[in-house]
């Protein structure tokens, strides 16, 4: 019976893991060609993988800067209204990305809600990279705050306290042992927001258009080839699966060395 | 309950849940025993006296220096009483080593020590409770005893002018329990520090304290020595309690 | 032919001679009339992958359609470049409905579709936001707004605006690079380009004049002299591996019927015949 268990979970995990490597492999096999023939050095794959990497570094940095305060205070009290907080962060994640960035431009765009406000002050989001960041931190810091939520919660209470009766005033708490506690998850949820902003296509097109070296992102820039030519699109995903992979394998090798100097101290 | 006296006076009542604490007591030099059974209030009001939760009226105080005044409005931060604490059950920070955790308390209190000054300070105070074998250990790998010893070496290396102890003693099986009851005795007697003890075991109660106080649902019910207690209790707890059982 | 598609043949066949009963409770209207033999109970429905750019139009003629054979219509809207992807990785379609020639003529070559046929005919056009508040009136006042959108290189709306400009050009040379600069968003569909316009995110941008029709109320037309207003061609094609091949003809008749190209007319296409 309990090979037969075994038996089942093991296929179950095979098949998932099927279902989630053959279109990756196809898209090798597809891709990869047009790669090596150089279809990528034009000046607008590099400018898009530029475009890419800027804005979505950006907004990983705000959703780091902003989100981790906000995980911090929803994980430390509890009331009706921060649980709305909660849920209202989460809503992002539900709206059809296309539909998120309708929604950005009823509220920043220049016919939108605080749109004669940014006039007034003389700047404009309209087809600007600001708004690309703007639109992948809208879809994608639900990711982390979630994450990071649920990793401040997890820590024990009294390790907080503790650490106030030892005298640590409570931002040093945090810093020192709110966060290297929770540092593993919360990087985590970086890379799961991060990943969504790099692949961030529908809000982007909407809200920020598609303009070579300025708002076209890479993933902009694989649905326009799409348009004329699928194995050049293909070149362009493989070249996107790469660089996440990439910066996915550094954030990874830079927590641990992080983790091990907190260790050491 | 003067605030002139030298040591931590506490008059303090709150609503804490369903339990009403109101509760006022006086911790000088030597040991102070806090008995009384689950649910009376024991760890709520140390939460209070160390300023993690904040009494709804009364004051706290050490010698003339108020902690907190509801009518005048003061409320020291936790940081700043000068209060150790052992909380119950498990406090050290797992992403230390054992050395790391005192020395964490080190920093805290003197941020402008260097980090040599810090560890030096950190491995005097190991050495001195007898702890330095376990220096480089990791939390996981720390007996409960262990465990103990550097949570009240950590304690310690923060300079507190007094101790609070909840249940020190609780989380560990018959045969470390001894030795680290003693090595608690020993170290509190040497540095003369004024002390409160949170216990549910009688013999703990005989060791460390001369005077004792039990707590029954938010109030002081007794007061006075284990063997005053035994003589005449006044509510069933006390009773049992000394009795033993 | 193998023994399951000779006795669909077979089914085909009988049922296009078998009484019309659903067509007949159909309400009948004049245009209907003038209908060819509807071939009503051919079962299953008809698939269409249909242009986006055609979306009001197709969507009234297939309930126009339906209404008067009782035939069920699928559509399938997408881009005209996604649709030929589509096809070409083996989707199953009826019909194949273009609003660009080069994706009909190639799916043609790879055998795929038979014989296009052209079915209307639409022009390039300027839309500007609502009220026309910059006051745009010819193809040059575009150099002078601060956004502009248009579609990309790649889908044929872009391709239609890039062939305008540099016709543009031609009568007043260096227009069209004073109107590129102004371009702030290359579009992926033509509705795309409107929607940044309806919206005020675009001072305008550059559509087939249906689009601009069927959002007449958000957005205002500058219409380009005739020598500019490029004419495009929307045609429409059997698959080659139809599942109801008597049905995809009586649409594409439908289509070309009177009724159906008064329908297209009234969303501003312009008929075949036209030059």
């Amino acid at each position: 019976m309990s090979r037969l268990g075994r038996a089942a979970a093991i296929s179950a995990a095979l098949l998932l893991l099927a279902l989630l490597s053959l279109p990756l492999l196809a898209l090798v096999t597809e891709g990869a060609p047009a790669i090596l023939l150089g279809a990528l050095g034009s000046p607008l794959v590099l400018a898009a993988v530029r475009v890419s990497l800027a804005t979505s570094l950006c907004s990983l940095l705000l959703v780091l800067l902003l989100g981790t305060p906000l995980a911090w205070i929803l994980a430390q009290r509890r009331s009706a209204a921060l649980g709305a907080v909660e849920l209202l962060v989460q809503l992002p994640i539900v709206l059809p990305p296309s539909l998120a960035g309708l929604a950005l431009l009823f509220a920043f765009g220049r016919r939108g809600l605080l749109g004669a406000l940014f006039a007034h002050a003389g700047f404009s989001l309209a087809f600007s990279p600001a708004a690309v960041i703007l639109a992948q931190l809208f879809v994608a810091s639900a990711f982390y705050v979630q994450v990071a939520t649920n990793a401040f919660r997890a820590i024990d209470e009294r390790l907080l306290s503790v650490a106030r009766t030892l005298g640590c005033s409570p931002a040093r708490v945090f810093f020192s042992v709110a966060l290297p506690l929770s540092l593993r998850a919360l990087l985590g949820g970086a890379a799961l927001a991060w990943a969504r902003a790099l692949g961030e296509f529908g809000a982007t097109l909407l809200f920020a258009g598609n303009l070579p070296g300025v708002t076209q992102t890479l993933p902009l820039a694989i649905y326009t080839a799409l348009e004329s030519d699928t194995r050049t699109a293909a070149a362009l995903g493989l070249l996107l699966l790469i660089v996440a992979l990439l910066l996915l394998l550094l954030a990874r090798r830079s927590a641990a060395g992080l983790l091990t100097r907190w260790s050491s101290r | 309950m003067t605030g002139l006296s030298a040591g931590l006076s506490v008059n303090v009542s709150a609503q804490i849940g369903a339990l009403s604490l109101e509760v006022a007591l006086q911790l000088n030099e030597g040991t102070l025993v806090l008995a009384g059974p689950n649910g009376a209030g024991k760890s709520s009001l140390l939460a209070l006296i160390l300023g993690l939760r904040r009494p709804a009226r009364g004051r706290i105080s050490w010698a003339a220096q108020p902690l907190f005044d509801a009518a005048a409005s003061i409320d020291v931060p936790a940081e700043a009483r000068g209060l150790g604490w052992l909380p119950q059950g498990e406090s050290l920070f797992p992403h230390l080593t054992a050395q790391g955790n005192v020395e964490f308390a080190v920093a805290a209190r003197h941020p402008e020590r260097s980090r040599a000054e810090r560890t030096d300070r950190a491995r005097a105070l190991l050495e001195r409770l007898g702890a330095s074998s376990l220096a480089a250990r990791k939390i996981g790998e720390l007996s409960g005893g262990e465990r103990q010893r550097i949570a009240l070496a950590r304690a310690l290396a923060s300079e507190p002018r007094a101790l609070l102890l909840d249940e020190p003693l609780a989380a560990l099986d018959a045969t470390s329990r001894p030795a680290v009851r003693d090595f608690i005795t020993q170290t509190i007697c040497e540095l003369l520090l004024p002390t409160l003890i949170v216990t549910h075991d009688r013999s703990d109660a005989a060791a460390f304290s001369a005077r004792m106080l039990v707590l029954e649902s938010g109030r002081v019910v007794q007061e006075g020595s284990l063997a005053e207690l035994e003589a005449a209790p006044q509510t069933e707890f006390v009773r049992r309690f000394t009795q033993g059982t | 032919m193998s023994a399951r598609g000779s006795l669909r043949a077979l089914l085909v066949v009988a049922l296009l001679f078998a009484s019309p009963a659903h067509a007949a409770d159909a309400p009948a209207r004049d245009a209907e009339k003038s209908l060819p033999p509807a071939p009503s109970a051919v079962r299953g429905p008809l698939v269409v992958f249909a242009a986006s750019s055609l979306h009001e139009g197709m969507t009234a003629l297939g309930h126009r359609f339906t209404a008067a054979t009782g035939l069920d219509v699928r559509f399938n809207f997408a881009g005209s470049q996604e649709l030929r992807t589509q096809l070409e990785q083996g989707a199953q379609a009826d019909l194949f409905v273009s609003a660009d020639r080069r994706h009909a003529e190639a799916l043609e070559q790879a055998g795929l579709v038979l014989a296009p046929t052209l079915f209307a005919r639409n022009r390039l056009t300027i839309v500007v936001r609502r009220g026309n508040p910059e006051g745009v009136q010819t193809l040059a006042d575009l150099a002078g707004l601060a956004h502009l959108a248009i579609g990309a290189h790649e889908v044929p709306v872009g391709a239609y605006a890039e062939q305008l400009l540099a016709l543009a050009d031609k009568r007043r040379p260096g227009l069209a690079a004073h109107i590129t600069a102004k371009i702030s968003s290359r579009e992926l569909n033509v509705r795309q380009v409107l929607m940044k316009v309806a919206l005020g995110e675009a001072d305008a941008g550059i559509v087939y004049a249906t689009d601009a029709r069927a959002m007449a109320t958000r957005v205002a037309e500058v219409p380009l002299p005739p020598e500019l207003a490029l004419r495009t061609d929307d045609l429409i094609a059997i698959a080659s591996h139809a599942q109801n091949p008597p049905g995809a003809s009586a649409f594409i008749a439908f289509v070309l019927s009177a009724a159906g190209q008064a329908e297209l007319s009234a969303l501003g296409f312009s008929g075949p015949e036209l030059p």
